[in-house]
C-alpha cells in the first residue's frame, strides 16, 4: 500500500505546477553569527575555507539550527569545489533525515547534481528511490524529470516493470529524459510481448530526434530504438524492414559493429549471401582486430555451408578454433582460482592497463571495458581516486580532520565500488565463457555437417573421367555510376569504405 | 640472332608469370559505396588564377570566373571570362635590342578571353591522406573555344595596338579535388589556341600568321551551388 502511495504521488508530482521557491526555512533563520559569517564566505566563493570551518560547525555546535545549516552549507562547499563524493555524503543524510530538514530540497537537488558528476546510476536511485516524497513537487521540473527517469531506470533493472512505468510515463515532451523513458517504457512492452506498444513507443523516439542530430545524447537513445526496431522485424520474420534499418544506423556510433552484425544475419536471412558476408567483412578489419566477436566466424561459415563452399567453411573455422580453441579454458582458470574475490576480478580488468597482459584475454578485457555500465563504474572509481589526491594536495586539509574525514568517505565508497566492478566482472566472464563454449559447438557442428557433405560429394555418381569444366570468373554487382562508386578490394582498409563491402559469391550447390 | 631469341623466350616467360591466372577463386570482395560527392545536376562557380607557362615572348598572369553546369557526373558544359596582365618577356627585349625583334603573331599578348567548354570526368578516384582522410577526386578534360583579346606593343610608337578580337580554341586537362561537399580545389593546365597574323619583323609590310599555343596553368576554388 505503501508502495502504490508513493508512485500515484510520483503521477501527481509530474503534473502539480513547480510551487513558488520556498523561502529560507524559519530554522534556518535562527543559525548563529558564526554561522552566518561563514554562510557570507561561501557566498564571496571562498568555498575552501568555508568547507573546512563548516565541517567544525557539525562536528562540535551544539546548536541544532547551527549543525542543520552547516551540514546543508558543507555539502553546497563541498559541491563547488567539486568533491562530489563527499558532497554527495552529506546531501544524501540531509535527504534521509527527511523532509522536515530545512534544506531538504536543496539537498535532494545537490544529491542530483553530484550523482552527475560521479556517473553514479547504482547508489543514488537507491536512494532517491527510497526517500521519494510529495516535497519533490518543489524541486525544479527537470531535476524532477531527471529524479523519475533514473527510478524508473532502477525499477526497470530490478525488473518491475509496472513500478517502472509509473516512473517513465510521467516524464513529458519537453524533457531531456522523455526519449530515454520511452526507450525503457518501449523494452517493458518488448518483454511483455506487447509488440505493437513498443514499436509505437521507438517510433515515438525517432520522431521525437533528428536523424543528423548533434546531441551525442539524442543519439545514442535514437540509434538504441533503431537496433531495438530492427531486432523486433527480424523476430518477426521481417527481414527487408529489419535491413534497411540497421543499415540506417549512423557509421562508428556505439552501436554500428552491433548493428553490422547483425545485418549480418538478416541479409543471410533474406539468402543475400554476398550482402551478408559484407557486412561481417568490417569486423575483420585491423581497426577492430581486438574485438571479441566469435559469431562473426560462426556467421561467414554458415553462410559458406549454404553456398556449399566447404572448403571456405573448412578455413574459416580454422581461424575461429586458432583464436578460440583456448579461451574457455582460460577463462576457466580465471573463474576457479583461489585469489577469486571481487577485488581479484576487478584489478583483471579494470585494475590492469590494456597494454598489459594478464590471465585474461585482451579481447575479453576490451569487450567489457567497452560496455557502457562498465565505463560508468570506472568513471566512477577513477573520480573516487582524482579526489582523494586533491584532498591530499589540498593545503590545511591534508592530516586536519577534516582531511582525514573526507578521505575515510571516499576511500569507504572507492572499497564498496571495488567490489561491486569486481562482481559485475565476474558474472560477465562467467557469461562471455558460456557464450564461446556455445560458438564452439556451433561451429563443431558445422564441421560436422561439412564433412558429411564432403563426403557425399567424393562418393557421388557424377563421372570422374570428364573433364571439369573451368570456373567462370566472378562477376561484379549492378553498380549505379551515378551515385555509387565500386572498388576492388585488395587486402586494403580504407577508413571511408568500412561498412561498405560486398561479396561475389560462387555458390556451388548442385 | 642466338640471343635475340634468347631475350625474346625469357620475356615471354616473365609475362606469362605475371599475367594474372584464369580465376578459379569463390569469392570476391569488392566495395560498393554511394559517391561521397555528387556533381550531377549542380552548378559551380569557379574563381581562377592563371599564370602562362613555357613563356618565350609573352608573358600573361591574370584570373577569371567561370560558371560550369554538371549535365550528368562525367559531364559538364562551362562559360568563363579571362583577363590577363600581360608582358613581353626579356628575351623580346634582348632581341629588341639586337633589332632582331619577332614577328608580330609571336608578340601578341593575351588581354582577354571569354568562351565555352565541354568537360568530359574520365576519372574518378580517392586518396589517402597521412592515413586518415580520404580525400576524393576527379579528372577532366575539356575543349571549347571563343573569343580572345589580344594587344601588340608597337616600338616605333612606344604604345600598344590593339587588333579585332578573334577566334580561339582551347583545350585542356585538370582536376578536381573535394574538400567539402560544396568546395572544391582544381588545378589545370590548359592551351588557348588562335592564329595570330599581323606584320613581319620591325613593321615589314609582308603579313605573317602563326599558330600559337598559350599554355596557362590554373588554380581555382570551385563553389558547387
Amino acid at each position: 500500500m505503501m508502495r502504490k502511495g508513493m508512485f500515484i504521488t510520483g503521477l501527481l508530482l509530474a503534473v502539480v505546477p513547480l510551487a513558488a521557491q520556498a523561502q529560507v526555512p524559519g530554522q534556518a533563520a535562527a543559525v548563529g553569527g558564526n554561522v552566518k559569517a561563514l554562510i557570507e564566505e561561501f557566498n564571496k566563493g571562498n568555498y575552501t575555507d568555508a568547507a573546512y570551518r563548516f565541517f567544525d560547525v557539525v562536528e562540535n555546535d551544539a546548536n541544532q539550527s547551527n549543525q542543520l545549516a552547516a551540514e546543508y552549507f558543507l555539502a553546497a562547499s563541498l559541491l563547488k569545489l567539486k568533491y562530489y563524493q563527499p558532497a554527495y555524503y552529506f546531501f544524501s543524510g540531509i535527504v534521509k533525515t527527511g523532509p522536515n530538514h530545512p534544506f531538504f530540497e536543496k539537498a535532494v537537488q545537490g544529491v542530483v547534481e553530484a550523482a552527475d558528476g560521479l556517473k553514479d546510476d547504482l547508489f543514488t536511485p537507491e536512494l532517491l528511490m527510497r526517500y521519494y516524497t510529495p516535497e519533490f513537487a518543489r524541486l525544479q521540473p527537470e531535476t524532477l524529470n531527471h529524479i523519475n527517469y533514473t527510478i524508473g531506470e532502477l525499477a526497470y533493472r530490478k525488473g518491475k516493470h509496472n513500478e517502472s512505468q509509473q516512473f517513465l510515463g510521467v516524464i513529458p515532451a519537453s524533457s531531456r529524459y522523455f526519449t530515454r523513458s520511452k526507450y525503457l517504457q518501449g523494452m517493458i512492452y518488448n518483454k511483455a510481448n506487447r509488440v505493437a506498444d513498443s514499436k509505437v513507443m521507438f517510433n515515438d523516439i525517432l520522431k521525437a530526434t533528428e536523424r543528423n542530430t548533434d546531441d551525442d545524447y539524442q543519439l545514442a537513445v535514437r540509434t538504441l530504438a533503431t537496433m531495438a526496431l530492427a531486432r523486433i522485424d527480424y523476430k518477426n520474420g521481417e527481414f527487408k524492414q529489419a535491413a534497411s534499418l540497421y543499415d540506417s544506423v549512423p557509421r562508428f556510433s556505439s552501436d554500428w559493429i552491433d548493428a553490422l552484425f547483425e545485418a549480418g544475419w538478416t541479409y543471410f536471412r533474406l539468402e543475400d549471401y554476398g550482402t551478408a558476408l559484407g557486412r561481417v567483412h568490417t569486423l575483420f578489419a585491423p581497426n577492430y582486430q581486438d574485438q571479441f566477436q566469435p559469431e562473426a566466424f560462426v556467421l561467414k561459415a554458415t553462410v559458406y555451408y549454404y553456398a556449399c563452399l566447404y572448403d571456405e567453411v573448412k578455413s574459416i573455422l580454422g581461424e575461429f578454433y586458432k583464436r578460440y580453441k583456448d579461451m574457455p579454458d582460460q577463462l576457466n582458470a580465471v573463474l576457479t582460482s583461489q585469489d577469486a574475490t571481487p577485488e581479484y576480478y576487478f584489478g583483471l580488468v579494470a585494475g590492469t592497463p590494456l597494454n598489459k597482459k594478464n590471465e585474461v584475454p585482451i579481447e575479453i578485457r576490451k569487450h567489457l571495458r567497452s560496455n557502457p555500465r562498465f565505463k560508468n563504474f570506472v568513471n566512477f572509481w577513477l573520480e573516487l581516486e582524482r579526489e582523494k589526491a586533491r584532498i591530499k594536495a589540498t593545503q590545511g586539509w591534508a592530516g586536519s580532520r577534516f582531511g582525514q574525514s573526507m578521505t575515510q568517505i571516499l576511500q569507504t565508497q572507492s572499497d564498496s565500488l571495488t567490489k561491486i566492478i569486481g562482481k559485475w566482472t565476474q558474472i560477465r566472464l562467467q557469461n562471455l565463457r558460456d557464450s564461446v563454449v556455445d560458438f564452439m559447438n556451433q561451429a563443431q557442428l558445422i564441421d560436422f555437417e561439412t564433412v558429411n557433405e564432403q563426403r557425399k560429394q567424393i562418393s557421388s555418381t557424377v563421372d570422374k573421367t570428364k573433364d571439369v569444366p573451368a570456373k567462370k570468373k566472378l562477376g561484379r554487382p549492378p553498380v549505379n555510376t551515378d551515385v555509387e562508386t565500386f572498388w576492388e578490394f585488395d587486402e586494403e582498409y580504407w577508413v571511408d569504405e568500412l561498412g561498405y563491402y560486398y561479396y561475389t559469391l560462387r555458390k556451388e550447390c548442385k | 640472332m642466338k640471343k635475340f631469341l634468347t631475350a625474346a623466350v625469357v620475356l615471354l616467360v616473365l609475362a606469362c608469370a605475371t599475367f594474372p591466372a584464369t580465376a578459379e577463386e569463390n569469392e570476391k570482395v569488392q566495395v560498393l559505396q554511394k559517391k561521397a560527392y555528387i556533381q550531377a545536376g549542380k552548378h559551380e562557380l569557379t574563381p581562377w588564377f592563371s599564370v602562362s607557362v613555357a613563356d618565350k615572348y609573352t608573358s600573361e598572369i591574370g584570373g577569371g570566373l567561370q560558371y560550369q553546369y554538371h549535365i550528368l557526373e562525367s559531364l559538364g558544359i562551362q562559360a568563363e571570362g579571362f583577363y590577363f596582365a600581360s608582358s613581353e618577356t626579356s628575351l623580346t627585349d634582348q632581341l629588341r635590342g639586337l633589332n632582331k625583334e619577332p614577328i608580330e603573331p609571336q608578340l601578341m599578348q593575351m588581354v582577354g578571353y571569354a568562351g565555352a567548354n565541354i568537360l568530359w570526368y574520365p576519372l574518378y578516384g580517392k586518396l589517402s591522406l597521412i592515413s586518415e582522410v580520404a580525400l576524393s577526386y576527379n579528372v577532366y578534360i575539356q575543349g571549347g573555344a571563343g573569343v580572345l583579346f589580344s594587344r601588340i606593343y608597337d616600338a616605333s610608337l612606344d604604345k600598344y595596338r590593339e587588333p579585332s578580337p578573334q577566334f580561339a580554341g582551347t583545350f585542356g586537362v585538370g582536376a578536381s579535388l573535394f574538400i567539402l561537399r560544396w568546395l572544391d580545389l582544381k588545378i589545370e593546365i590548359r592551351d588557348i589556341i588562335f592564329n595570330a597574323s599581323g606584320a613581319g619583323n620591325n613593321g615589314g609590310s609582308e603579313v605573317n600568321s602563326a599558330i600559337r599555343n598559350n599554355v596557362m596553368f590554373n588554380v581555382g576554388v570551385g563553389f558547387l551551388l
